[in-house]
């Protein structure tokens, strides 16, 4: 992909994105003293926003020479997995409580993004996992979650 | 008066040990996120405003300004010892701090560094506890209109914080402000684009969306340039510069000090623009200009000096008028909200008890970086060479935990990292960041002052300009934008300048 498809690509999308917001704003019409109810200003927002795409994608079909993105497949790859790392932990934190799901989760990572050193990898996540959960739950008193299967230890 | 107000603020703090503690804990935290590159001060901040949600709002502003003036000045250590400033307002610091930690005086470079910073935040601090007040009470004249001209001024500087192009930066503003009409109409009570969804009604949370965009994205960028960014290895020799270097170098601490004041508190020129600013009036009129860029002290001085200068000075526009300077002051002042303190001149008349210690904290805070800065410089520098691996994964459960921790709520965990991608892709395709996170402080003033002038002068549009002061801040953005457009085109053809000679040499 190269910045001229993206341009074009991304102007397109919120040209439409802006007509949507347009119509479906329409139906928060004014009421009270004025006409310049709560459609008013994301209408006008999404009329700007269109005149501003439109003027990207005219620089996207002007543009002689494309630069290549500078992005890094593996690199992205791991990004994804980091991503669909955190999400599971999210999930993991309301079935085992947050330390544990926080302590798998850090270690885990540290195996995606190569850290090759089995001690540092168990060193970090338990006392990293430790201190968070100490400065939260017990110095901010934050309540965190504890997990539907450890609910009864608590 | 304010000067009383001020002391009565130092017993404040120094009555309560705590307080101390936490401008203690703050300015280290800060210093420990600024000189890791590729965490911004910015970044810092948004990480750790949730460690201050269940602290006395003092206490809790106390340690955010420590952050911002230790997230500063932190981003020198990595800028003198290995050539990567660990926030840009430390990008101009490398050219001379630099050259003098390959001659293996980092240690003095540093020491250098930090008395500038403290000489130079002093200064911006006192300059802020005194012009502020007198500010905040010309504010006290705003009305509707007076404040909707002041959000299109703040936001007419989206030009300044817009990066390579400002289409883009203008189509991130107008998104972020689209964003802002999420949620109940302020006026109406009318739900907007919350699609029966409980959690939108409120509107987007500013901290998940802060973290989103500043922390979550940059946790992907460094996960994806991981592999291709080599870590550097960094040394310290003996720290204290000598009372003779001092000395001679004072002039220079105080006069870019209050330059960077100055340059701070126009919004959009922020805390980089004040160092480079500093660096060139130092070699400009320095005895010895060819030294510049070789590891004079002087070009160590002038911009450190002058980005901790700017933070007094940013912090001005942030608290009088409910502006933001930059990025940075834009988080402090949703830190204040959270807080529950509305930044504006209301707060000068309503929460003096705030206003002093913020002041005198920022004071404080100074002092404690002279303190925190030349004793622990060592350690600082070895954090510089903690493995990437480690950190990021600590930095991304920060992120969460950070989220989570506003309203105990996995939504708006999943907001944030919704917003991290969207904002990582951003990047990907050069759109800038920063002017969302403007564009959500300042759209809600924008929007509600607006209608509300309408409302006032029963749909004549001609109020905004008929207005004295209203007009003026109209004639200010307007201004604004010309010359900074103007500006940004110089800039853009001295890179293309640049890079067309640097290609011919390459050709050759």
């Amino acid at each position: 992909m190269d910045s001229k498809r993206i341009d074009i690509g991304v102007g397109l999308a919120l040209c439409v994105l802006s007509v949507v917001i347009y119509w479906y704003a329409d139906q928060y019409t004014g009421r009270g003293v004025n006409s310049y109810g709560p459609n008013f200003f994301p209408q006008a927002l999404s009329v700007l926003l269109f005149l501003a795409s439109m003027g990207l994608m005219y620089q996207g079909f002007r543009q002689q020479m494309a630069e290549a993105l500078d992005v890094d497949r593996r690199g992205l790859i791991n990004a994804g997995i980091t991503l669909v790392l955190a999400v599971s932990y999210i999930g993991l934190m309301r079935l085992v409580g947050f330390y544990a799901a926080s302590v798998a989760f850090l270690y885990i990572t540290m195996v995606v993004l190569g850290q090759k050193n089995l001690k540092v990898r168990i060193a970090s996540s338990v006392i990293v996992g430790s201190i968070v959960y100490a400065i939260f739950f017990y110095l901010l008193k934050i309540p965190l979650p504890e997990g539907v299967l450890f609910e009864s230890v608590y | 008066m304010s000067f009383m107000y001020l002391l009565d603020a130092f017993q404040t703090i120094f009555s309560d040990v705590s307080s101390l503690l936490f401008i203690v804990a703050g300015v280290t935290a800060g210093i420990v996120v600024g000189c890791m590159p590729g965490l911004t001060a910015t970044m810092g901040c948004a990480l750790l405003i949730p460690f201050t949600f269940s602290l006395p709002p003092i206490q809790g502003l106390l340690m955010l300004m420590g952050i911002f003036t230790g997230g500063i000045y932190g981003g020198s250590i990595s800028a003198i010892l290995i050539r990567t400033p660990g926030t840009p307002a430390a990008a101009a610091t490398l050219l001379d701090g630099y050259p003098l930690s390959m001659r293996g005086e980092a240690g003095k470079a540093i020491g250098v560094g930090t008395v500038a910073s403290f000489v130079g935040g002093t200064i911006g601090a006192l300059i802020m506890a005194f012009m502020a007040p007198q500010i905040a009470q010309f504010g006290l004249k705003f009305g509707p209109p007076e404040f909707f001209a002041l959000a299109i001024f703040g936001l007419s500087m989206i030009i300044s914080i817009s990066g390579e192009s400002l289409l883009k930066g203008a189509i991130a503003a107008l998104v972020g402000l689209l964003l802002t009409t999420i949620g109940f109409d302020p006026l109406s009570g009318v739900p907007r684009f919350a699609f029966g969804n409980d959690n939108l009604l409120g509107g987007i949370t500013f901290i998940p969306a802060l973290i989103g965009l500043f922390g979550f994205a940059q946790v992907f960028r460094n996960i994806e340039k991981m592999e291709i960014v080599p870590q550097v290895r960094s040394k310290v020799g003996k720290i204290l510069p000598s009372w003779a270097e001092i000395r001679g170098l004072i002039p220079t601490m105080a006069k870019s000090g209050g330059l960077g004041a100055f340059t701070g508190s126009v919004p959009g020129l922020g805390c980089d623009v004040a160092a480079f600013v500093a660096y060139g009036e130092a070699k400009r009129t320095a005895k010895e200009p060819e030294k510049f860029g070789k590891g004079a002290l002087e070009g160590i001085a002038a911009p450190e000096a002058a980005n901790n200068g700017a933070t007094g000075g940013a912090m001005i526009p942030m608290l009088t008028l409910g502006v933001p300077g930059d990025a940075v002051t834009a988080v402090l002042l949703g830190a204040l909200t959270i807080h529950g303190f509305q930044p504006g001149p209301l707060l000068f008349r309503d929460h003096l008890e705030i206003v002093y210690p913020i002041f005198a904290g920022m004071i404080l805070c100074q002092v404690a970086l002279l303190g925190i800065g030349l004793s622990g410089a060592r350690l600082f520098s070895k954090l510089i060479n903690i493995d990437a691996r480690v950190l990021t994964p600590v930095i991304f459960l920060l992120c969460i935990v950070g989220s989570y921790s506003m309203r105990f709520s996995f939504f708006d965990v999943g907001l944030a990292l919704l917003i991290g991608v969207v904002a990582y892709f951003m990047g990907q395709a050069k759109f800038p960041v920063s002017p969302i996170l403007l564009a959500l402080i300042l759209g809600p003033m924008a929007e509600q002052n607006m209608r509300r002038s309408m409302m006032l002068s029963q749909d004549d549009p001609s109020i905004f300009v008929t207005r004295p002061i209203s007009a003026a801040f109209l004639a200010l953005a307007v201004l604004m934008t010309v010359v900074s457009y103007r500006k940004f085109k110089k800039m853009r053809a001295i890179e293309a300048d640049l890079k067309a000679k640097a290609d011919s040499e390459g050709a050759v």
